[in-house]
C-alpha cells in the first residue's frame, strides 16, 4: 500500500512558513481538491496560519501540541516534522505514544543520536508506524502528496513529471540526490509512483529494504529503482530477498562511494552512516553482491539512467498487463510577488517612500550611513540624519541639544508633567503616560517655538520693526508668541535664555532673526518688566538664524518651520521630563490621582 | 556526524569519571602525553607506555613498552616521538604511514588471567561479546567467545539478560559487564572494545581499549564527553595528515551550520572536484574513479547545507590554493552538484564566482578550463551567471543544467 493519496492530510510539526507553503503549492499544481496539511503544531504560539492554496489565502489551524491537533484532525496520518535536533526525539515519541491515528512519522533533523532513533523504531515497529528519517528532505507520491521540500523547486517538480504518478518505486539514502533520482526516473522511464529519501544516519527508521517490500507489495508499482551507500550492510539484505525470490520486480540500484576504496585511510563521506574502512560495508562488495542475486547494477553511476531505461523497456514496457500513465496535467501555480521581484518580472507602485533610513543591508543606516558609525557622534547627529538628512552644520546638532536639555522639564506643574503624573497614577504604563502628557503640548504651551520663528521669519522677511511686529499683532488682536514669563523679568533675567543668548553671539556672524527677536522685545519690556523673550521664543529665533547661516534659503527654512521641525525639538526634549514624572510617580507608589473638590468651582 | 573515533586515553577517562559510585571497577590514573602535555602526576612505579593513535595490533607493531619507572617511560617516549612508522594491520598488509605523536601511560598492572568485552551496535540490539580468553590472540580464540544480544531499549531489560548469559561467571565481572554496558548507553558509545580486562587488587581493569562515539549525540553529550576540562577531541585517523588547506577547511566547518569537507587525495592530481551536496558529492568522485582515473583525482570533498556566499568563496580559495600546487599538467575543475532541493543555486555562484575572479590570473597561466553542471532552484539564472562571469574573464567554461545526466559531465571531461 502507498503511504499516501490524494486525499492524505498531514499534521506538520513546526510553523516553518516556507516548507509549508512549498506543500500547498504542489498540491495546487498536482489539482488536490483540498491542502495536504490539516493543521500545524507550534509549541509557543496557536491561533492560525495563513497561506496560500493556488491564488486564494487559506488559514490553517495552529496547536500548542500534537495531541491536540491530532485529536482535532483524526484523518490526518502523517506527521512531517520540522522540529529542530533538540526536540525532534520527543515529538516523534510523543506521536508514536499518543497520536494512535498518524501512521507516518518524517524527521527532518539531523543529530539525533543512534540510541534515540533505536528507541524510536522499537516503538514504531510496536505500534506499526512508519518512520522516514531521521535527517532527510522526506518523500514524494507524485500527484498526491509532497513532504516538506522534497523534489525541490516548482521546475524540477514539473520536469520530473512529478505531477503525475508513474509506475517507479524509487528509494534513496541520500536526501539531497532524490530530486536527481527523480529526474533521472522521468527521463528514462514512465515516471515515479512513490520515492522516498530514507536518509544518511546509520540506523534510518525504515530501510531502504522495508521500502522496497513496500513496493514489492503494491500492485501499482512495475519496477524499483534505488540508491545506496558505502558503509552499513542493508543493501545486503536485499541482495539476499532478491535471491530468495522475496522481491521479484525487477530492481536497479547502484551503491555510490565505490571510491573509498582507493583511499587509504578510513573517510568518513558526507552521511553518517556512509564510512569506508569495513569490507563487506564497501560500496564495490554491496554492488557485487547485489549484482549477484540479480539486481541491475550498473558499471558505475554514469550508466544508471541508462540502465534504468533498458530494464524498463525490457521488464515493464513489455508486460501485455502495462499501461502507461495518463501525461495528465497540472495546474500553473502562482509566483510570489517576492519571487517574480526577484526575477524581474513584476513591478508595483510602492505604497511607502522613505528617505531617511534603511533598514535592508547587513546594517540599518540614518540617512545612508551605518548606524554603528553614530555610536561615537552626539545624539544631535543622529537627530540631524533622521529629521534634518544630515543638512544642518555641527553648530546645528549642538544648538539642537542644547534646546532638548533646556526643555527637558519645567516642574511637576506644567501640563506635560501634570498629565503624566495623573495617568501614571491611573496605573498606566510609561507609554500611556507619555502619550498622555504629550496631549498637552498645543500652540499656547510649548508651541510658542514654532509661532516665535513664524513672527520672526514674517518680520525679517518684510523687513518690520519691532514697532511695527506690535501693532501688527495687536491689530489682529493677537499675542506675540515667545514673549512674557511668569516669574522672570528684566532684572530677574532667565539664565537659560542668556545661554542661547551666549551660543547665538558665539556661534552665529548675522543673527538677524535673534536680533529681530530682541528687538521686539526692548519695546515689550517698555510695557511691563516680565514681558521678556522667553526660552521657547529663544530657541525658535536662534534656530532660523542657524538655518540661515547654514545656507538654507528662506523658502526651506519656512518649510521646515511649516513641517513642525522646531517644534519637535520641544517634543523630544520634553518626553525626558515626561518619563521621568511617569517613572518618578511609580517609584513613589502614589495612589490615583484624585482632583480637591474644594479646587472645583461648581456652578 | 558519525560513528568518530577517540583516544583510548579519553575513553578510559570518560568511563571512569563515569562510574557509580562504589563501583568495584578500578580509578584511572593515566596520563597522555604529547608534545604538548607530559607526564603529569601519575605516580612512579612500573608503567606500561602505548601509542595512542586510533590505530590496533599495537603490540604486534613494537608500540607497547614495559618502562621500569617514568624516567624510562619518558626516555622511550622521546625515542618515539614524531617518529615516522608504517603500521600493519597483519603480515602481509603494506600498511599505512604516519607519525607518532600521542602516547598513553599507565601504572603497570600484575594480573594473570584476561577476558575479552565488547559492545557493538546493530538496529535491534546491541550485541556484548565475552570470553575469559582475552589478550593479543582473540581472533585466534574467537569460537571461545560467548555472543549475547541485548534487545535495545531505554528500559532495564538489558539486567535480566546480562545476568542470565553471565550466571557462570564471579559477581566482580558480571558488575562489571553490566556497568560498562550501561555506560555504553548512557554515554552514546557506538563501538567499544576492551581487550582485555583484567582482575587486580585495585578491582577489575581494562587494560586495552578501543571506543568510538556516536557524534549525532554530540548536542545531548555536550556535558559529559569532557575530559580534562575540554571536549573530547576526535582525530583524524593515522597516517591521514592534514594539509594546511583541508585544516582550514575543517576550522571553517566547525564555524557554520553548513557542511563544508574537503580531503585531498593526491596533491598533485589533474582533476579537482568542487562539488555540491553528500551524496552527489560521494558520486563525482566515485564516476572519476570508475572510469579508471582515480590515479588523476585530486580531491574528494563538499559543501552542503546552504553555505553563504563568503563561506562558499573560502571553500573554493582553499581548494584552488591545492590545485594551483600540484604539477600536473592539463589540470581541470569540475563544477558538480545534483538537483538542489532548496538551496539557492544563483546565490552559492555568487561565491564560486568571486573565488574565481580571486585566482584569475592563475586559472589563465596554468590553462585550467571549468566544467560546471549543476540543478536546483534559480539554477539558470546561477549557471548564466557564471558563464557569463567566466567567460569575460577568459577562462573557458562549460555550463550544464539538469537536462544533462549528473555525471556525464566527468565522462565527457575525461574521455576527450
Amino acid at each position: 500500500m502507498s503511504l499516501f493519496s490524494k486525499t492524505t492530510t498531514a499534521i506538520f510539526y513546526n510553523q516553518h512558513p516556507k516548507p509549508i507553503q512549498r506543500m500547498l503549492d504542489f498540491d495546487y499544481l498536482c489539482k488536490r481538491d483540498t491542502p495536504s496539511i490539516s493543521a500545524i503544531v507550534n509549541p509557543t504560539n496557536s491561533g492560525f496560519h495563513r497561506a496560500f492554496f493556488g491564488t486564494e489565502e487559506i488559514i490553517i489551524p495552529v496547536f500548542k501540541s500534537l495531541e491536540e491537533a491530532s485529536t482535532a484532525f483524526p484523518e490526518s496520518d502523517v506527521l512531517v516534522n520540522f522540529a529542530s535536533e533538540r526536540s525532534a526525539y520527543a515529538v516523534s515519541k510523543n506521536a508514536l505514544e499518543y497520536c494512535p491515528s498518524i501512521k507516518t512519522i518524517h524527521i527532518m533533523a539531523e543529530g539525533i543520536s543512534e540510541n534515540k532513533t533505536r528507541e524510536l523504531i522499537r516503538i514504531a515497529k510496536e505500534k506499526d508506524v512508519l518512520l522516514i528519517g531521521p535527517a532527510t528532505v522526506g518523500g514524494i507520491k507524485p500527484g498526491a502528496f509532497r513532504i516538506g521540500n522534497t523534489a525541490g523547486s516548482l521546475d524540477n517538480i514539473i520536469a520530473a513529471k512529478l505531477y503525475r504518478p508513474g509506475s517507479v518505486g524509487v528509494v534513496t539514502i541520500s536526501g539531497g540526490m532524490s530530486s536527481e533520482i527523480y529526474n533521472i526516473v522521468a527521463q528514462n522511464t514512465d515516471g515515479t509512483y512513490e520515492g522516498i529519501a530514507i536518509g544518511g544516519d546509520r540506523f534510518p527508521g525504515s530501510t531502504l529494504f522495508e521500502n522496497i517490500m513496500r513496493f514489492e507489495n503494491d500492485r501499482e508499482v512495475k519496477m524499483i529503482v534505488a540508491l545506496g551507500e558505502v558503509g552499513g550492510t542493508a543493501e545486503l539484505e536485499i541482495a539476499e530477498a532478491v535471491t530468495s525470490k522475496k522481491i521479484k520486480k525487477p530492481i536497479v540500484m547502484w551503491v555510490t562511494g565505490t571510491i573509498a576504496d582507493h583511499m587509504k585511510t578510513e573517510v568518513q563521506f558526507g552521511h553518517a552512516g556512509a564510512k569506508s574502512g569495513v569490507e563487506n560495508e564497501s560500496a564495490s562488495f554491496k554492488n557485487a553482491a547485489l549484482k549477484k542475486a540479480g539486481v541491475h547494477v550498473p558499471k558505475s553511476f554514469d550508466t544508471f539512467g541508462d540502465l534504468i531505461k533498458e530494464v524498463f523497456e525490457k521488464e515493464v514496457l513489455t508486460d501485455k498487463h502495462y499501461k502507461a500513465p495518463e501525461d495528465g496535467n497540472y495546474n500553473q501555480v502562482p509566483t510570489d510577488f517576492s519571487a517574480a521581484l526577484k526575477e524581474n518580472i513584476v513591478r508595483k507602485s510602492a505604497s511607502i517612500v522613505s528617505s531617511i533610513s534603511d533598514d535592508r543591508g547587513e546594517e540599518p543606516t540614518y540617512n545612508k550611513i551605518p548606524i554603528s558609525e553614530y555610536a561615537d557622534k552626539s545624539i544631535g547627529r543622529v537627530i540631524n540624519a533622521l529629521w534634518f538628512k544630515g543638512k544642518l552644520p555641527e553648530v546645528g546638532e549642538q544648538f539642537i541639544e542644547l534646546g532638548i536639555k533646556l526643555s527637558a522639564d519645567h516642574g511637576p506643574a506644567v501640563g506635560t508633567a501634570h498629565n503624566a503624573i495623573v495617568s501614571s497614577r491611573a496605573g498606566n504604563n510609561v507609554i500611556m503616560s507619555l502619550i498622555a502628557g504629550l496631549t498637552t503640548i498645543g500652540p499656547r504651551h510649548g508651541g510658542a517655538i514654532d509661532g516665535t520663528a513664524l513672527w520672526c521669519l514674517d518680520a525679517v522677511e518684510r523687513d518690520l520693526s519691532g514697532k511695527d511686529v506690535i501693532a501688527e499683532h495687536k491689530q489682529a488682536g493677537k499675542l506675540i508668541m515667545g514673549i512674557g514669563h511668569r516669574i522672570k523679568t528684566v532684572q530677574n533675567p532667565d539664565k537659560r535664555v542668556e545661554i542661547l543668548k551666549d551660543f547665538i553671539a558665539t556661534n552665529i556672524k548675522n543673527s538677524h532673526y535673534f536680533s529681530k527677536a530682541l528687538e521686539v522685545e526692548t519695546e515689550t519690556i517698555k510695557k511691563k518688566n516680565n514681558l521678556i523673550l522667553n526660552v521657547d521664543g529663544a530657541i525658535g529665533a536662534a534656530f532660523l538664524d542657524i538655518l540661515a547661516e547654514a545656507n538654507f534659503t528662506t523658502d526651506e527654512i519656512k518649510e521646515i518651520v511649516s513641517l513642525g521641525a522646531l517644534n519637535a525639538i520641544f517634543v523630544l526634549g520634553r518626553s525626558i521630563g515626561i518619563i521621568g514624572h511617569a517613572l518618578d510617580q511609580k517609584r513613589l507608589k502614589e495612589p490615583m490621582y484624585r482632583h480637591d473638590w474644594d479646587d472645583i468651582l461648581y456652578i | 556526524m558519525a560513528q568518530k573515533s577517540i583516544r583510548e586515553y579519553h575513553a578510559k577517562q570518560l568511563i571512569s569519571q563515569n562510574l557509580p559510585t562504589g563501583s568495584t571497577t578500578w580509578h584511572f590514573s593515566g596520563a597522555l602525553v604529547s608534545e604538548h602535555e607530559t607526564l603529569g602526576e601519575i605516580p612512579d612505579g612500573p608503567l606500561i607506555v602505548k601509542s595512542d593513535q586510533l590505530f590496533g595490533k599495537r603490540g604486534k607493531n613494537g608500540l607497547i613498552y614495559k618502562a621500569k619507572d617514568k624516567k624510562d617511560a619518558l626516555t622511550w617516549i622521546d625515542k618515539h616521538m614524531n617518529a615516522k612508522t608504517i603500521i600493519k594491520k597483519n603480515e602481509n598488509d603494506e600498511g599505512v604511514e604516519g607519525i607518532l605523536t600521542h602516547f598513553i601511560v599507565e601504572p603497570y598492572v600484575e594480573h594473570t588471567d584476561e577476558y575479552y568485552l565488547a559492545i557493538k551496535t546493530s538496529r535491534t540490539s546491541n550485541t556484548v561479546y565475552f570470553s575469559d580468553a582475552g589478550g593479543m590472540d582473540i581472533e585466534e580464540n574467537w569460537e571461545q567467545v560467548k555472543m549475547i544480544e541485548v534487545p535495545f531499549s531505554y528500559t532495564d531489560e538489558y539486567k535480566l539478560v546480562l545476568e542470565k548469559e553471565l550466571a557462570d561467571e564471579s559477581i566482580d565481572i558480571r558488575t562489571f559487564v553490566i556497568t560498562i554496558y550501561e555506560l555504553f548507553i548512557k554515554l552514546d558509545f557506538a563501538y567499544l572494545e576492551i581487550n582485555p580486562f583484567a582482575i587486580s587488587e585495585r578491582g577489575v581493569i581494562p587494560l586495552d581499549l578501543v571506543a568510538r562515539l556516536d557524534s549525532t549525540a554530540e548536542y545531548e553529550q555536550e556535558a559529559s564527553w569532557i575530559v580534562d576540562n575540554i571536549p573530547i577531541p576526535f582525530p583524524s585517523p593515522f597516517g591521514s595528515s592534514e594539509s594546511e588547506s583541508e585544516i582550514a577547511i575543517d576550522r571553517l566547518d566547525a564555524k557554520t551550520g553548513a557542511s563544508l569537507k574537503l580531503k585531498i587525495l593526491n596533491p598533485d592530481g589533474r582533476i579537482w572536484l568542487l562539488v555540491a551536496g553528500g551524496g552527489a558529492s560521494v558520486i563525482f568522485a566515485d564516476t572519476v574513479a570508475d572510469l579508471g582515473f582515480v590515479d588523476e583525482l585530486g580531491n574528494y570533498g563538499e559543501y552542503s547545507g546552504n553555505p553563504s556566499t563568503d563561506e562558499t568563496a573560502a571553500y573554493c580559495t582553499e581548494l584552488f590554493k591545492t590545485m594551483f600546487a600540484s604539477s600536473a599538467s592539463n589540470k581541470v575543475l569540475i563544477i558538480g552538484g545534483g538537483i538542489a532541493n532548496f538551496t539557492d543555486i544563483a546565490a552559492t555562484f555568487k561565491g564560486v564566482i568571486k573565488a574565481i575572479q580571486q585566482f584569475k590570473d592563475e586559472f589563465i597561466q596554468q590553462n585550467i578550463p571549468i566544467h560546471v553542471r549543476r540543478g536546483g532552484p534559480r539554477h539558470k539564472e546561477g549557471l548564466a551567471e557564471i558563464k557569463k562571469a567566466v567567460e569575460a574573464m577568459g577562462i573557458p567554461i562549460d555550463v550544464n543544467g539538469p537536462e544533462m545526466h549528473m555525471t556525464r559531465i566527468v565522462k565527457n571531461v575525461l574521455k576527450k
